[in-house]
């Protein structure tokens, strides 16, 4: 988990990834995808992340354990860095701890999770656990869940920040809820991240919560980029618009996942899978020409008259 | 959690339908062959029910409250509680089922309807709960694997429906009590098989619905 080194890897457009399988290194030619600077710290993110949410709640099924280890395996390969989780999401947390530990605990890794509760006094705790199940002593980035007692947690968090148990703090929000909560705490509060719910149906965010992430140089992780999935299922079989093409989509996945991170404000998506040709596919999206404002324009006129 | 009105239902299924099916395999696979031994002791419930004498009854509220017990900690703390934090909650009530129906059985507040004045009730009660003793039949013919079915005894579905098929045989108030907690799994059961998808959403609150028209049936008291 160093910085020097994160910095070498995402620096590089397109380089020769080491293999993080404990097999060894098995070095093949990719492209790696495209990286956005953190405002407050200049430091660089792949612009496609992991998310955990009901993918990774595997409980303590060895061979779902072991399937997950194998997609965070072809995260890191493909080179991909941030994955998101949160007490909220079952037994995730447990999951992605198990596989960082079967996989050598990649420096590359970005953990990013949450602090999930209602009490103020259990949020100091609720973090340590958090820090445990991910066999990790310090986060990367700790953010309060849907502005869940945000008040009290943040202030825990900015503490924590300030001893470096955690590296950046953030905020989140789901599905659109509150965002007019989120946008005072942007204005008001010192924070590194916010997450909030962006794609091509909800976007919302683009009048007011993007551009002020921009202003306030606020690092932007996007949820649900896919609506869980159910923007897949309802453009599937339906034809792509003429300009995926021109941007490398090669499906419908690809073309939504363009769009979400050519937002300037965007600093990184994070859909979840359970399938390694899916991450791959994830982070191939990142890896090649993104929608220009025409192109995005096109995109959501295409998907109106579908 | 301040917010529950911008919640919806999907937002507390934190699996994937692979993963609760697997749950049951692994239960089974871990548990084997003590679905013989379950089944063995609901089948006597049956016929202990069926027998009808206040020593037989007393003993089948006995194994049924026992078999609460085992579902709330071998099941929904054991088990269910790995994919979903409200698995710790449930096991409390589980386990208040229990001693509530081993409660009755001790007590001896187990008198049965009689099959020839309230026939109606009787046999659906009796239908009941021996549906919930054929539930990983009836989970396979709506197309669950055997491998991934639910057992009397061990998990809570089958549990809940022979519950109530037994409480819908008892003629004091006690009996609407008794089927709180059954009623209210066979709900959340069927939320989350329907939110998953599945075909076999459906069995639970069907047999719910006619567990509830037994236990409503008006019971009358003949004097000799």
């Amino acid at each position: 988990m160093q910085f020097s080194r994160r910095t070498i890897l995402q620096g590089t457009a397109a380089a020769t990834v080491a293999g993080l399988t404990p097999g060894g290194l098995s070095a093949k030619t990719q492209a790696l995808p495209l990286t956005r600077q953190i405002p407050s710290t200049g430091e660089v993110l792949p612009i496609v992340g992991l998310g955990s949410w009901i993918t990774f709640n595997v409980g303590n099924d060895p061979k779902l354990l072991d399937a997950s280890a194998d997609v965070i395996a072809a995260f890191f390969e493909s080179g991909g860095r941030l994955i998101d989780s949160s007490p909220m999401y079952g037994s995730s947390q447990a999951t992605i701890g198990f596989a960082l530990e079967k996989l050598g605990f990649p420096e590359s890794a970005f953990s990013a999770d949450k602090i999930w509760t209602s009490s103020k006094s259990e949020g100091p705790t609720q973090f340590t656990e958090t820090r445990n199940l991910w066999r990790l002593k310090i986060m990367d980035l700790m953010q309060v869940h849907n502005l869940l007692s945000w008040r009290a947690h943040l202030e825990m968090l900015q503490e924590k920040k300030a001893r470096k148990e955690i590296r950046y703090v953030g905020i989140t929000t789901s599905h659109g809820r509150r965002h007019g909560d989120l946008e005072e705490i942007m204005m008001s509060q010192d924070i590194d991240f916010v997450q909030l719910t962006y794609n091509v149906l909800d976007r919302e965010p683009e009048n007011r919560l993007l551009p002020l992430a921009r202003e306030r140089g606020i690092a932007v992780i996007v949820n649900r980029p896919f609506q869980r999935g159910s923007l897949i299922a309802r453009f599937s079989g339906k034809p792509l618009p003429k300009i995926a093409s021109e941007i490398g989509a090669r499906n419908w996945p690809q073309l939504l996942l363009k769009f979400v991170i050519s937002h300037p404000a965007v600093t990184c998506a994070i859909p979840a899978t359970t399938r390694i040709d899916h991450v791959k596919e994830n982070l191939e999206s990142a890896a090649g020409p993104l929608p220009d404002s025409t192109m995005r324009k096109t995109i959501i006129d295409h998907i109106a008259q579908l | 959690m301040g917010d529950w009105s911008s919640y919806s239902l999907s937002d507390f299924l934190l699996f994937s339908p692979q993963v609760y099916e697997r749950l049951f395999v692994l239960h089974n696979q871990d548990f084997w062959p003590a679905q013989l031994v379950s089944l063995g002791l609901g089948a006597a419930v049956l016929i202990l029910l069926v027998r009808g004498t206040p020593a037989s009854t007393r003993i089948a509220f006995l194994i049924l409250g026992a078999a609460w017990l085992v579902v709330g900690g071998a099941f929904f703390l054991g088990r269910y509680q790995t994919i979903n934090w409200l698995g710790s909650y449930i096991a409390p009530l589980a386990g208040i089922q229990g001693a509530l129906l081993i409660l009755l059985g001790l007590r001896g507040a187990t008198g049965l309807i009689s099959s020839t004045n309230h026939r109606v009730a009787h046999t659906i009660g009796v239908g009941v709960l021996t549906s919930g003793l054929l539930y990983p039949v009836i989970e396979v013919a709506t197309g669950t694997s055997m491998r991934g079915a639910q057992f009397f005894g061990l998990t809570p579905d089958p549990t809940a429906v022979a519950s109530l098929g037994a409480i819908a045989l008892l003629n004091g108030r006690v009996r609407l009590v008794s089927a709180l907690i059954p009623a209210m799994w066979c709900v959340v059961t069927a939320l989350t098989l329907s939110t998953l998808g599945r075909s076999d959403f459906a069995i639970a609150p069907v047999l719910l619905a006619l567990a509830i028209l037994a236990i409503a049936w008006p019971r009358t008291t003949h004097t000799s």
